[in-house]
């Protein structure tokens, strides 16, 4: 355990230490900041959401798109178990749990998406498997959309909160979610590593390399891609209590295809297959988001984010994370060829050969 | 009979977008998720020939056709040439694509805001009577030129060179480059003929579909439905699974409402891919899988 849980490289401590200072010092400058205390939030959510997207997408080699449908429907879950109604309706019932209660009933509903997204991993593989996904995404959408217990259109409100209602826009409040935020996120960094660091991760490795000798080594696969799925999906559950908890609700939005695209181009800009390109991702595509949201043409901003995530997937193998590498590796090149081309040219980085759909 | 000739219909339309994204798949193992824009943009082309040209149907077709093809160039300029060869061709592809589709959807809504256009009736608004059931010219004429526009692509690949070429890459792509099959020519075609047949099946369905920027997403999921289920690279099997799309549309929406379309179409995917996994015919497990 303490292996796995020890940075590999100097550079994955500095990275992760400079980002929590960072958080720290930015949170202490503009703590009495609403817009902050805001973003702070979506960003939580959004990282700890991709990461362990990435343990399925990336180390898992499994394109799932049913992950924020798991958020979303956790937290309407969420919802619904502590109290949350369609506004002016009050609906009976054994509910409003408490936040804890709360929080581990999305989880334990997460871990029950988990077995039934796993299970069709069986049969299906690839882009046949994506496709399902997509369609369970619709589904619950579809199901959400048409039923009056879950709000329909208009979402579930009024449930679980992280803060009371003196509590909300005062910097009192700024710090309980800042700190939640943090601890979620934090605790999503560790079971990333525990998975992606640990034996399951080099099972799932072996897999998406190759099924065929994975088996042939004596991998279990089905076994190691549901336990991926299960442990992914109840951190994703948990998410979602933690999107209620965040918010007092959830509405339909949480479904929107837009709201994948935009959680696929922070993994994809950032990097595939690392959990420092889900950070880094997650910040700058919510930066250009967020700065492009208030002009007067919406659209603006996912031409901005369409752009870079088109740019970065032209420009690098390994999204923004694989670009130093990319970049030494060419200078290297480059200078063995100004020498003269004598002698051995400098070795290609080690790419990472993501599996094919 | 109503709910049967709604089922060729949208069969024959939903095929055309189908064999467009299985043949890219196939050929080029490029799932390509910037077909919904190309269908929009076919759309677009439809309605800016109808109000720059003329509103000669013939017209606009050929603007939706025209455009399509053109959308599908752009795609094989931007996401094929640059990354083919490259490492993780096949998620770089897909994202690029992603990326393409997003600048797209987006570059509509900038240039011809939210609002919905609307594109003339391209086969007049007469109806008559089949069987008891009253069948419109709008139906009708899409059935009959959807069913031709497919025969001749079928025609096409099995008798033109390029054809041969697109076949031989679909079966064996390392085979094919060792008998001297350019692919980036093979791609360029595979791709500005899917672009156009979007562009031919957005104006057949330009009286549901209504020019508007989100407007390639529905199809992009249909034709994906439609590509997966017949199993990737085989338009037996994309035809098959359109007729199969088409009929649980129409008897859901005959049934049950429009708003359960989508709710039933994924029912049924999840049945055939459990049983089959590899779709209605698929011919690619071992090479694409």
């Amino acid at each position: 355990m303490r292996e796995v849980l020890s940075f590999k490289k100097a550079g994955d401590a500095s990275f992760y230490g400079g980002s929590l200072a960072l958080a720290l010092i930015l949170f202490f400058v503009v703590y009495d900041n609403d817009v902050f205390g805001g973003q702070w939030v979506v960003f939580s959510l959004y990282a700890s959401i991709n990461l362990m997207w990435m343990l399925v997408i990336g180390t898992a080699g499994i394109y799932s798109f049913a992950t924020v449908a798991v958020v979303g429907a956790s937290a309407y879950l969420a919802a619904l178990v502590s109290g949350g109604s369609i506004a002016g309706v009050d609906l009976e019932g054994a509910r409003s749990l408490n936040v804890v209660l709360m929080l581990l009933a999305a989880a334990a509903f997460g871990a029950f998406l988990g077995v039934l997204i796993a299970a069709p991993t069986i049969r299906l593989r690839g882009v046949y498997f994506c496709l399902f996904t997509i369609g369970l995404a619709e589904v619950g959408r579809a199901i959400v959309k048409q039923h009056e217990l879950l709000g329909k259109n208009s979402g579930l409100f009024g449930g679980a909160r992280f803060l009371r209602v003196d509590q909300v826009a005062t910097e009192n409040g700024r710090t309980i979610q800042f700190f939640v935020g943090l601890a979620l996120i934090v605790f999503c960094l560790v079971v990333y590593r525990l998975v992606d660091g640990g034996r399951l991760g080099l099972l799932l490795r072996t897999a998406r390399e190759s099924e065929g000798v994975a088996k042939g080594l004596g991998v279990d696969v089905v076994r190691a891609r549901f336990a991926v799925f299960i442990i992914s999906s109840t951190v994703l559950g948990l998410i979602g209590g933690f999107y209620t908890g965040s918010y007092g609700g959830v509405s339909l939005t949480i479904f929107d295809f837009n709201t994948l695209l935009l959680l696929l181009a922070m993994i994809v800009v950032g990097g595939l297959g690392s959990a420092k390109g889900a950070i880094i991702g997650t910040a700058l595509v919510l930066y250009v988001d967020r700065t492009y949201a208030d002009l007067d043409q919406p659209a603006w901003r996912f031409v901005a984010i369409g752009i870079i995530m088109y740019a970065v997937t032209i420009g690098t193998t390994r999204g923004l994370v694989g670009l130093p590498a990319q970049i030494r590796a060419y200078v290297q090149r480059r200078r063995a060829r100004q020498v003269g081309g004598e002698g051995e040219p400098a070795p290609a980085p080690a790419e990472l050969e993501l599996p094919g759909l | 009979m109503t709910d049967v000739v709604t089922t060729i219909n949208l069969a024959a339309i939903y095929g055309l977008i189908g064999v467009g994204i299985s043949l890219t798949w196939a050929g080029l193992g490029f799932l390509n998720l910037a077909h919904g824009v190309t269908f929009a943009a076919g759309l677009y082309g439809a309605w800016w020939a109808q109000e720059n040209i003329s509103d000669h149907p013939s017209v606009i077709f050929l603007g939706g056709i025209v455009v399509g093809a053109i959308a599908g160039t752009v795609v094989w300029l931007s996401v094929f040439v640059p990354l083919d060869g490259k490492p993780n061709w096949d998620t770089r592809s897909i994202v690029a694509s992603l990326g393409l589709a997003i600048i797209g959807v987006n570059t509509y809504f900038l240039v011809f805001g939210p609002q919905r256009k609307a594109i003339e009736y391209l086969f007049g608004t007469t109806k008559f009577k089949l069987a008891g059931s009253t069948i419109t010219a709008d139906k009708s004429g899409a059935i009959i030129s959807a069913s031709v526009v497919m025969l001749l692509v079928v025609v096409a690949l099995v008798r033109s060179r390029i054809g041969l070429g697109v076949r031989a890459l679909t079966q064996n792509p390392e085979g094919a480059a060792l008998v001297g099959i350019g692919r980036r020519q093979a791609a360029f075609a595979i791709l500005a003929v899917s672009g156009a047949l979007a562009g031919f099946a957005a104006v057949l369905l330009s009286q549901v579909f209504y020019p508007e920027p989100n407007i390639g997403y529905l199809p992009l999921l249909k034709g994906l439905i439609v590509a997966l289920l017949g199993g990737l690279g085989s338009i037996p099997g994309a035809v098959i699974a359109a007729f199969m799309v088409g009929a649980t549309e129409a008897v859901t929406a005959h049934y049950l409402d429009q708003s359960w379309v989508l709710l039933t179409q994924f029912g049924l995917i999840a049945i055939v891919l459990l049983v089959r996994p590899r779709g209605v015919a698929g011919i690619l497990e071992a090479s694409r899988a």
